[in-house]
């Protein structure tokens, strides 16, 4: 093995490395600044729009609008084996200040008791209701109702995966308006309203979208936040950061150019007909909630529609994030393959006449950054560290590289702790900030890395055509935010089960 | 080992970028620690403030005589949110007992200077000064009824509309037809607040002026604030040739009974949105006679309208589940059987959709 490695190390001593090595530095330095760049800048659209949206609605200067004016919405539960948290999760949103409402939730062929449960809780009874297949689904084996709780429904369905219960359950709905909560989402009882304001203010609005944020070190009490906190692990610590970053810049940047090309699955309000109208859900992919949004943009664009799909700063639903490194992985791999199908079965889309900024700007970047960026990463390490331990990259030149990555990174993760003090300022003690800031540093040394090559592995399943056909995610989770001792009961703290692709 | 002269133009832009970037990120976070110690300190004074006002309010409200001082810099925000709050909990004659202390305070004088402030402070001082209803800031709040905010003008439309309701009224709603930023149930709730009838002389005056988009608007909130009223305008409007989508609005507006004649021309329309709220309409205002105009709508081939009209008919004055079962006997079509049975489950579970 020695033998071998000497043998590689002195072809590389005595090759003509000096300019490849030169070259490959180059393009690596000219992609890194390129990325961050464009991240910096989609930072700075944030800013301004954020900055303007909380000046509108940061307090509440005029008494409450009448009531009745708010549309009603439909929510669209979609749920495969979530015994353990399905029940508290329709008491929590039943809790929603919103006017009017239904629960429709899809038992999505549990194996476990998540049927039953629903049953016994909300006391439903199986209902003649002349169920109306628009979109196709798997078989429907039935509807419930509820005496005791009007507003709630099931549907019980065949497994189909999570794409297949949202189209069963947008089969089911009354209202115009959709909304899709993950089974495991917490929300607060303004989230609906935050949510939907976009579709009131302006009629071109078909979708709209919200921010996700980490619902680890937070306290839930009866099924709503009560304490928002920082978790007290490192791993979800680092998501928390990276949530920041991808809401708050990641999407609002976005949607200023009406180019938005993801609506996160844990929580969005959309059209009915007009997801109907392009055939609801695909089923056949991982990333279906980036699929729609993009599908969205194809449609109404090839269709001349002036249209909007717009995302409010306001953080509207909180999830809890994986504590442990192979769930973590599992659904990092998994939201690469589903950003790899929505890109390239939509990459009509790209460069269209008719494109607008989602087809000649945000599509591309998708495309360069965050499809090919994992790629150009990992080869980037895996060079650099074979090119330093054959003695062809000085200490000095690792050293300075390596600060600079670290210092873009930084000023990433500081500029959306920055967006988030503009918003909100949900972490409100100095001290938090200060952790975040240590956080944000620390991430870059393995946790960005891991990251990267995870989203690399995701890429070359989705290349090698390895597709695993596990519809729904599964990812362990810790539930120590709860702090109820009624829904401990209904809510242990093993819960698993996750659809939404990104976050 | 030698860098080459490429690398090493390569290097200092790594060394630069390295630099800037890392004491870019430490410069922000400094910003961020001030801006969040700032804003603590400020959240603490104006919740102290808020908090001793309040208790304020409350004497004044039981009829205590309260010594007080004028409004210093640290109070007015505190000041302004307890005024403002404590306003829109009270009735209008108990409200009228906290202006004399408005005065005394010189509420007035700071709620101008916050006019000139930021954003927020203009929004709350303009709410503030509607509450006191002092008639020598109406000209002022004036020109804040066209600004570009949706949230400032709405805050002036209601602090005037408190202040001069015929006045600010008049120059409001014809205003509501041009500002499609303005939410409905915001500017639902300034018209529903106006109690001296000028809101709807004004609306009925605008409604003559109306096109057909804006028409539909303006009957939604003249609905709300004096539905006999809009009966008639309603009635005017389904006689008139006007859209679909206007007639839609008209028709989940009917609520007199002597519109059912004119409601049930609707229920053959072309468009099954006007024939589903006909049927609807119909099962608030008909009568058992009405069935069978109903029933043909059981086989219609849109889901909605099946489903209005089997509600419609159970609704309707002497049909109960057993006659509509009967109904249902009676039906050649699936989908008409299937529909009365979902809708009578319903009603037994006592499920309104």
């Amino acid at each position: 093995m020695n033998t071998h490695w000497n043998a590689v190390v002195a072809s590389l001593q005595h090759g003509s490395w000096d300019h490849t090595l030169a070259s490959m530095q180059w393009i690596f330095m000219i992609y890194f600044v390129a990325i961050n760049l464009a991240y910096l800048i989609l930072n700075y659209i944030s800013a301004y729009q954020i900055v303007r949206y909380m000046r509108e609605y940061r307090a509440n200067y005029l008494p409450p609008g009448l009531r009745e004016y708010q549309p009603p919405v439909s929510i669209v539960l979609p749920a495969h084996n979530e015994v353990k948290s399905v029940v508290a999760s329709v008491h929590s949103l039943l809790k929603t200040n919103y006017p009017e409402f239904e629960i429709v939730v899809v038992n999505d062929g549990s194996s476990d008791r998540t049927r039953e449960a629903l049953i016994e809780a909300f006391g439903l009874v199986k209902v003649p209701e002349a169920y109306r297949a628009r979109l196709q689904t798997e078989e429907v084996k039935g509807v419930y109702a509820s005496a005791r709780y009007p507003r709630v429904r099931m549907v019980d369905k065949v497994k189909g995966g999570k794409s297949d219960a949202i189209n069963a359950g947008i089969n089911c709905v009354r209202y115009p308006l959709y909304c899709v909560v993950d089974a495991d989402c917490i929300l607060q009882p303004e989230s609906l309203s935050r949510v939907v304001r976009p579709f009131l203010e302006d009629g071109r609005v078909v979708a709209s979208g919200g921010v996700v944020r980490v619902l680890n070190g937070c306290s839930v009490v009866n099924g709503m936040m009560a304490k928002v906190g920082l978790p007290n692990h490192w791993l979800p610590s680092f998501q928390v950061i990276e949530y920041l970053r991808a809401f708050l810049f990641g999407r609002m940047g976005w949607s200023p150019m009406n180019a938005l090309l993801i609506i996160s699955g844990a929580f969005g309000v959309f059209y009915k007909e007009r997801v109907i109208a392009i055939g609801g859900y695909r089923r056949d992919t991982v990333g279906e909630d980036m699929d729609l949004i993009v599908r969205l943009h194809r449609n109404l664009r090839e269709e001349k529609r002036d249209y909007r799909i717009v995302f409010v700063p306001d953080p509207v639903c909180w999830t809890e994030v994986p504590t442990d490194v192979a769930s973590l992985g599992h659904q990092r791999v998994r939201w690469q393959r589903g950003l790899a199908e929505s890109l390239w079965s939509n990459i009509g889309l790209m460069f269209n006449r008719r494109g607008g900024a989602a087809g000649w700007v945000a599509f591309p970047f998708m495309l360069v950054f965050e499809f090919l960026g994992p790629i150009i990463e990992v080869v980037g390490y895996v060079s650099m560290i074979v090119l330093a331990l054959a003695g062809l990259v000085p200490l000095k030149i690792f050293l300075v590289f390596l600060a600079a990555a670290i210092g873009m990174g930084m000023l990433l993760s500081v500029n959306a702790m920055m967006l988030e003090e503009l918003s909100f300022g949900l972490y409100a003690r100095p001290s938090q900030q200060l952790r975040l800031f240590v956080v944000a540093v620390l991430e870059n040394f393995g946790y960005r890395q891991m990251n990267s090559c995870w989203r690399f592995y995701g890429t070359l399943l989705w290349l090698l055509g390895l597709r695993k056909h596990h519809r729904w995610g599964h990812i362990n989770r810790d539930g120590s935010w709860q702090h109820n001792p009624a829904e401990n009961e209904t809510m242990p703290t093993d819960q698993h089960a996750d659809g939404s692709s990104h976050p | 080992m030698e860098i080459p002269a490429s690398g090493a133009t390569l290097l200092t832009v790594a060394y630069w970028v390295a630099v800037l970037t890392l004491l870019l990120a430490f410069s922000l976070l400094t910003v961020i620690v001030f801006l969040r110690a700032r804003s603590q300190r400020r959240e603490l004074r104006d919740k102290r403030a808020q908090q001793h006002w309040l208790q304020v309010m409350r004497h004044v409200l039981a009829g205590e005589e309260v010594q007080v001082r004028a409004l210093g810099n640290d109070d007015v925000a505190g000041f302004i949110e307890a005024w403002n709050a404590t306003h829109e909990s009270l009735s209008e004659p108990d409200s009228a007992r906290l202006l004399p202390l408005g005065h005394r305070v010189g509420l007035v004088g700071a709620a101008r200077r916050m006019l000139k402030g930021n954003y927020h402070d203009r929004a709350m001082a303009i709410m503030a000064l509607g509450h006191l209803r002092d008639h020598g800031v109406f000209d002022e709040l004036v020109p804040f009824l066209n600004d570009r905010s949706p949230i400032v003008s709405l805050c002036a439309a209601h602090a005037l509309g408190k202040v001069d309701p015929p006045q600010a009224m008049a120059m409001f709603v014809p205003m509501i037809m041009q500002r499609e930023d303005w939410m409905p149930g915001n500017v639902a709730r300034i018209l529903a607040r106006n109690e001296d009838g000028s809101a709807v002389r004004e609306l009925d005056n605008a409604l003559l002026r109306a096109n057909t988009s804006t028409v539909v608007k303006l009957v939604r909130f003249m609905a709300d604030i004096d539905p006999g009223h809009a009966a008639g305008v309603i009635r005017q409007l389904l006689d008139s040739s006007i859209d679909d989508h206007a007639i839609s609005v008209c028709l989940q507006l009917v609520s007199d009974k002597q519109d059912r004649e004119r409601v049930a021309g609707f229920l053959g329309a072309s468009r099954w949105h006007v024939r589903m709220h006909a049927a609807s309409a119909l099962g608030r205002i008909g009568e058992a006679a009405d069935a069978q105009r109903l029933e043909p709508l059981l086989a219609d081939q849109v889901w909605w309208v099946r489903y209005r009209a089997a509600q419609a008919l159970l609704a309707l004055p002497g049909m109960g589940t057993a006659a509509l079962r009967q109904m249902q006997q009676r039906q050649s079509d699936a989908y008409g059987r299937d529909i009365i049975d979902q809708v009578l489950s319903e009603h037994d579970m006592g499920v309104v959709v």
